[in-house]
């Protein structure tokens, strides 16, 4: 089968200052499909953001291997990259909406316009502001801004609405699908509301307890138009299944 | 509106305080009455005096070339190391005893040894006022890399920022107080130590006629040329510094 990315992980041992060591990452397996919208929901400090880490290359202590095919499948201009939208916004306070953005660029696509992006995102009126003067909502769109205009091949989304109110949270998944479904590439994202997943996911991973590793793998077979509420419900409580039944077992 | 009533406020109060401390010297200098503590009138005519005879502006500008050649050289080659430093704790360890040694040694023992090894020229001069400066730039800046925020460097490495991005839109912004710190006390130590060197083995600058009035017992002089300096670093100050400070800080503004 083909795939865009293979992560195959055989262990992550942090040694803390004290001496002790961390079995963060067990046995960890899983795949991505090309164009596809994969969503990892687990207990809090269950290693997903370490895993996130690892795959971004920012984490390199773990034995194993993470194998990308990037070159070879989705994404635009950006062909072979890997964008990130980590928990905290991460832009740079001392530049300027647009410049942040524009900063991000590969040299092929400096001259590229992203008028798109930043109409889709409502981020129009706020291109000359800084960051300081943003809301935590604004400022995340931003970051998605960032990740889509470099048009990369994989797209790592680190709890991207953690801290929202409950309203804004929705409009930005209903905004990230839409700038998705104009700009498509391979998203991985991390949350820890399953509710979330249910809606946004073409596959859900469900991560155990550490050492961490994929208990349950559900591919969510409705298209996103032809969810309900029901289905939705349907989704959460078998994900809340799996994700109790870890709890239960460690 | 309101701010330029605050403005006006406070350059008030500024010049309320200057006029109090003019005031004050006058009041002590016509007490006393001694040539050791002249009036600020006798200041300010043995000022336009040096001004006349055209010796004021030479010897100035003499000092002000010292300390900025001095300054330029101390922040390139402090800036260097101490970023270097703070970001390799290993070379940090290693290099900490020189640097503790550096920073004790008196400015004069520096001044008095270059002028014995390498003569008395410019280049000693100028290298003798850098190196006193040297070490207190590199404890700044060290400290200054050491607070670098990892996120914005992982940013950097996910969005693949080549060299000189990473060190123009990530490193810089983030050292900037600290330069800006390096800055403010590294002119005012500067200037003071130019004249020592000036007094010690130039034949001209602010150090070099302070030393020479000090022989004749001219105090008045001796206050005219410091006070012009002062007032020159103050120009330094208003027209340099902070202009460029208010634009490397327009980002800090909150939200409206």
């Amino acid at each position: 089968m083909s795939y865009l990315l293979n992560v195959d992980i055989k262990e992550r041992i942090f040694q803390t200052q004290e001496g002790a060591s961390l079995h963060a990452i067990g046995q960890l397996n899983f795949s991505l499909q090309p164009s596809s919208f994969t969503v990892v929901v687990g207990p809090s400090g269950c290693g997903k953001t370490t895993t996130l880490r690892m795959i971004l290359g920012l984490d390199q202590g773990y034995k194993g291997s993470i194998e990308a095919k990037l070159d070879t499948s989705s994404g635009g201009h950006g062909k072979g990259t890997t964008a990130a939208v980590f928990q905290e916004p991460r832009l740079l306070p001392w530049r300027t909406v647009e410049q942040n953005v524009r900063l991000a660029l590969p040299e092929p696509l400096k001259q590229s316009s992203f008028e798109d992006l930043f109409d889709t995102l409502g981020l129009q009126e706020v291109r000359s502001f800084y960051p300081s003067q943003l809301s935590l909502g604004l400022a995340r769109r931003v970051a998605i801004a960032r990740a889509f205009a470099v048009e990369p091949s994989l797209l790592i989304l680190d709890e991207p609405f953690v801290s929202l109110d409950e309203p804004t949270a929705d409009r930005l998944r209903a905004l990230l699908l839409r700038v998705w479904q104009a700009r498509p590439c391979t998203v991985l994202m991390v949350t820890h509301n399953v509710r979330e997943a249910a809606e946004l996911a073409d596959n859900i991973l469900v991560f155990s307890k550490r050492p961490t590793r994929v208990v349950d793998s559900i591919t969510v077979e409705k298209s996103r138009e032809q969810r309900d509420a029901t289905y939705i419900q349907h989704i959460v409580d078998k994900l809340k299944n799996s994700v109790q039944s870890e709890d239960v077992q460690s | 509106m309101d701010g330029c009533e605050v403005t006006i406020k406070r350059l008030l109060i500024t010049l309320l305080s200057i006029v109090l401390l003019i005031g004050l010297w006058s009041i002590v200098a016509v007490t006393i009455n001694d040539n050791a503590l002249p009036t600020p009138s006798a200041v300010w005519a043995a000022m336009v005096v040096e001004w006349r005879a055209g010796d004021l502006v030479f010897h100035l500008s003499m000092t002000l070339m010292r300390v900025a050649l001095a300054f330029i050289v101390a922040m390139a080659i402090g800036s260097a190391i101490g970023i270097f430093l703070g970001m390799k704790p290993a070379a940090d360890l290693f290099l900490d005893p020189w640097l503790i040694l550096l920073l004790n040694i008196p400015a004069l023992v520096v001044i008095v040894l270059a002028y014995i090894w390498f003569g008395l020229n410019e280049a000693a001069a100028v290298g003798a006022v850098a190196v006193n400066k040297i070490p207190n730039v590199v404890v700044t800046l060290r400290e200054g890399a050491r607070s670098l925020d990892p996120e914005f460097a992982e940013m950097g490495r996910v969005y693949r920022f080549g060299r000189f991005k990473r060190l123009w839109h990530i490193v810089l912004p983030q050292l900037q107080p600290f330069f800006a710190a390096a800055t403010r006390s590294g002119i005012a130590l500067i200037w003071k130590i130019v004249l020592v060197v000036e007094l010690l083995g130039r034949s001209n600058g602010v150090g070099f006629q302070i030393h020479l009035y000090f022989q004749l017992f001219d105090v008045a002089t001796i206050l005219a040329y410091t006070m012009a300096f002062v007032v020159v670093m103050l120009v330094v100050e208003f027209l340099i510094l902070q202009p460029f400070e208010t634009r490397s800080n327009r980002w800090r503004a909150t939200a409206t």
